[in-house]
């Protein structure tokens, strides 16, 4: 279709191509036809040729491109954003119809707008081409003329790539070398920075292996700490508590908080404080680390009693940083102790009294050995004695019948010689005066046999073995016949007897009493001494004093003198159970013994006895002649 | 008339000293005198064979003696003589022993050893004078017995005789059918014919 545009000059113009009716490319040359009249012209006409462009224009831009595959010469217009080509193209047949889009690889031909430039690009194939690009005046067309880059450049490339090559290979020797000088003083550099940086890390390492070792050993140690059994505690020199475990919160029964509040020394027990004191001064003073304590504390409400084992740490000047402290309950222990003590001790006690009980025993046991054979002695000695007391008393009659027929001889038949004689040599004189007198004597003598044997029973008295109402002073006096050998070579006795009334008691007892008072007075007289027995009463009953003039008893020995077994006598001796015999004696009677002595003058031994024993009921009396069977 | 009494005892110096005192020292009680004829055995068994046969008005006897105890021999010499004062004259005085001798012989004194003379022999004549009216009084109760004929005059009579002699109201056969009148002569024979 052709396009009338308004033509302002008279010039032939050509018109854009366009597609005719085959739907080819044409192109169309307008003339206008004029007359000129009077000075103006007139346009009658125009005079339209069509020119085929396919045998005008083709030849044209194909003619003159050298010999080539990649030779190529083509119009292109751009036509807002896409490119039409007016001509066929190698790889694009239909002409003009050609539109690519701008998304098509650019033509970079159209770059260049004005004038003939030689540019580098890629085609619309997106091949990279050299090409040589020319405007066509007024039709806004482009004539392009390009090849391949790669056969543009295929000659010049084989020669530039051997240059290129070597100067390659030597830039890069150069370079290498270089590189290598450099490398070289970096490679150092590195060495000593990797030196330092493993330093760094394995110093690192070292301290994050030994934070988390430290980390580790706390946590065991807390758990340590925290659930031993035993109280744990760590306290400052000036005996505060820094820190304490839950276990030491319980022993003494305060909590953390109270506990570190304070000073561990105001829980110390009054009567340990100065153990305790006297062990930290120690510590503080550097004489040792380690102290092991048996302390109480004041725990509320009870006394706790602790093992407690200390340890100083020192700083590098050798002062106490602070203390470890361990403390063990050992409280139930200390009771199981204390029982076991008790235990022990009422054992001591009771095998003390066993014992004492035993030699009682044996000892009344020997009493009544001794009193049995007394009495069978007696009986045996009583035989005897009667008849030679009666025949005494028969022999002074018979004296006296002898003496009156011999006086009568001498008053009737004295003038005989042989009377005389033999009255002389017989010395009858004397006979007669002193004959009377023999027998008195010998009755005498066996009045005291009597009295001793008397004696003898009265002080066993076999058969006598109840409670009974009796006079002190004739056992008193029975003893002191019994004992008068021990006493008579020693002392003199002295008797300053008061007015007794009969005393409710067991006689025989008694006499054991005065038995063993009387020989320690006569055993604590060295040379020749005096020994008095009082007696009297008083308001509580009566009492029997024996005093003697010996040696007397030491201060220290007073307070152990009823005290079995205590004896200042020499080995075998003394079996040291006289006194405590006789006060056990007196102790049953409901009396006591009171003693005054003073060293070096003598002893004062004084025996109190009730009239009437407020504890002598009859079953103590049966108990009590029980024992006194043996006596 | 003299009275007569048995002494017992093992110890011969004691039926010596006895013997003695008694021959020498006038026994008399309330002005009563009484003439002693003592007869003294060692043996107990013996004193008590004796005491079959001869009436003694009193009995004094040791209490331990071997064998036999005074309290065997006294209980023995009551059965046979009721009307016989006993004594025991001891030196061993447990209360067993006085017990037996109470209640079982019965004696009527127990007089320790050593003895006092004058106590012994006024002991003796005392026991003498209350044996003397015992029998007085009894013989005057048979008179009333007789008299209310509560007994026979041979019952009285063999009673008297018995206490006088005793055993005579019974008669000792021998084996061969002979009457014994003497045991102690039968005894004797015997010893000296073993086999007759």
């Amino acid at each position: 279709m052709l396009s009338a545009r308004p033509q302002t000059r008279d010039a032939t113009q050509l018109t854009d191509f366009y597609v005719d009716e085959l739907d080819r490319p044409a192109l169309a040359s307008v003339t206008p036809l004029r007359i000129t009249r009077a000075g103006e012209a007139t346009t009658t006409g125009f005079l339209v040729i069509e020119i085929d462009p396919a045998y005008d224009l083709y030849p044209m831009l194909q003619r003159g491109s050298p010999a080539g595959a990649s030779l190529e010469t083509f119009l292109a217009r751009q036509e807002g954003s896409a490119v039409r080509y007016l001509n066929p193209l190698m790889d694009a047949p239909h002409a003009l119809a050609l539109r690519l889009d701008e998304a098509a690889p650019p033509l970079l031909a159209l770059q260049a707008p004005n004038g003939e430039r030689i540019v580098e690009g890629l085609d619309y194939r997106g091949v990279a081409v050299l090409g040589v690009v020319r405007h066509v005046p007024e039709m806004g067309w482009i004539l392009v003329t390009k090849m391949d880059l790669d056969a543009a450049y295929a000659g010049a490339r084989a020669e530039f790539e051997g240059i290129a090559w070597r100067l390659g290979a030597l830039t890069a020797l150069v370079a290498l070398l270089l590189w290598l000088a450099i490398r070289h003083v970096q490679f150092q550099g590195n060495l000593r920075q990797l030196t330092t940086d493993l330093e760094h890390a394995r110093v690192e390492n070292q301290r994050q292996a030994a934070a988390a070792a430290l980390a580790q050993s706390e946590a065991r140690f807390r758990g340590f700490f925290e659930l031993a059994m035993v109280g744990l505690a760590q306290t400052s020199p000036e005996r505060r508590w820094m820190e304490v475990n839950p276990a030491m919160c319980d022993i003494l029964g305060h909590d953390r908080d109270t506990l570190l509040a304070s000073e561990w020394s105001s829980l110390v027990h009054p009567d340990d404080i100065e153990t305790e004191t006297a062990a930290f001064q120690d510590i503080l003073a550097g004489c040792c680390d380690d102290y092991h304590l048996t302390l109480r504390f004041n725990a509320p409400g009870r006394t706790v009693w602790g093992s407690v084992a200390m340890r100083a740490l020192r700083d590098a000047q050798g002062r106490v940083d602070y203390l470890v402290l361990i403390v063990e309950d050992i409280t139930f222990l200390k009771a199981r102790e204390a029982q076991l003590r008790r235990a022990l001790e009422e054992q001591i006690a009771l095998n003390g009294r066993l014992e004492e009980a035993r030699h009682q025993l044996l000892q009344s046991e020997k009493m009544a050995s001794i009193g049995q054979l007394a009495a069978g002695v007696a009986h045996e000695i009583n035989n005897p004695v009667g008849f030679v007391g009666s025949n005494m008393g028969t022999l002074g009659q018979y004296l006296d019948s002898l003496l009156a027929i011999a006086r009568y001889a001498d008053e009737h038949f004295g003038g005989d010689e042989g009377l005389r004689a033999l009255m002389q040599a017989r010395d009858f004189a004397f006979i007669r005066d002193d004959a009377p007198a023999l027998v008195e004597e010998s009755m005498e003598g066996i009045v005291r046999v009597r009295k001793i044997v008397q004696d003898l029973r009265d002080f066993s008295r076999v058969g006598e073995s109840d409670w009974q109402w009796a006079d002190v002073h004739r056992g008193l006096d029975s003893t002191l016949n019994i004992v008068w050998n021990e006493i008579k070579y020693k002392a003199t006795l002295n008797k300053e007897y008061g007015d007794l009334p009969q005393i409710y008691c067991l006689p025989s007892q008694l006499n054991q009493v005065f038995l063993n008072l009387l020989v320690n007075a006569a055993q604590s007289i060295t040379g020749n001494g005096v020994i008095t027995v009082r007696s009297g009463t008083d308001a509580e009953g009566v009492w029997i004093e024996i005093q003697d003039t010996g040696g007397g008893i030491a201060p220290e020995h007073l307070g152990r003198l009823f005290d079995p077994f205590f004896t200042t006598k020499p080995v075998g001796q003394g079996t040291g159970l006289g006194l405590s015999l006789a006060f056990s004696i007196v102790r049953k009677h409901g009396g006591r013994i009171d003693v005054d002595s003073e060293p070096g003058k003598g002893s004062r031994f004084r025996v109190s006895l009730p009239t009437r024993p407020p504890n002598a009921t009859p079953r103590q009396q049966a108990a009590s002649s029980q024992c006194e069977e043996h006596t | 008339m003299s009275h007569r009494i048995l002494l017992v005892d093992d110890e011969p110096g004691v039926l010596n000293a006895l013997r003695r005192l008694l021959m020498l020292t006038p026994c008399a009680f309330n002005g009563q005198r009484f003439r002693l004829q003592v007869d003294t055995f060692g043996d107990p068994a013996a004193a008590l064979r004796a005491a079959g046969h001869t009436a003694y008005e009193l009995v004094i006897s040791d209490y331990r003696m071997p064998g036999m105890d005074g309290v065997q021999l006294l209980k023995g010499v009551r059965e046979l003589q009721p009307r016989a004062v006993r004594f025991i004259l001891s030196g061993y005085a447990d209360l067993e022993a006085l017990i037996g001798a109470i209640n079982e012989a019965q004696i009527s004194r127990f007089i320790g050893k050593p003895w006092n003379d004058y106590e012994l022999v006024a002991a003796i004549a005392q026991g003498l004078a209350y044996r003397a009216l015992q029998v007085e009084t009894e013989r005057l109760a048979d008179e009333r017995r007789i008299e209310r004929q509560l007994a026979t005059p041979e019952d009285i009579a063999r009673k008297q005789l018995e206490a006088e002699e005793p055993g005579i109201t019974r008669v000792r056969w021998g084996p061969d059918g002979s009457v014994i009148l003497d045991p102690d002569l039968q005894a004797e024979y015997e010893r000296m014919n073993p086999h007759g």
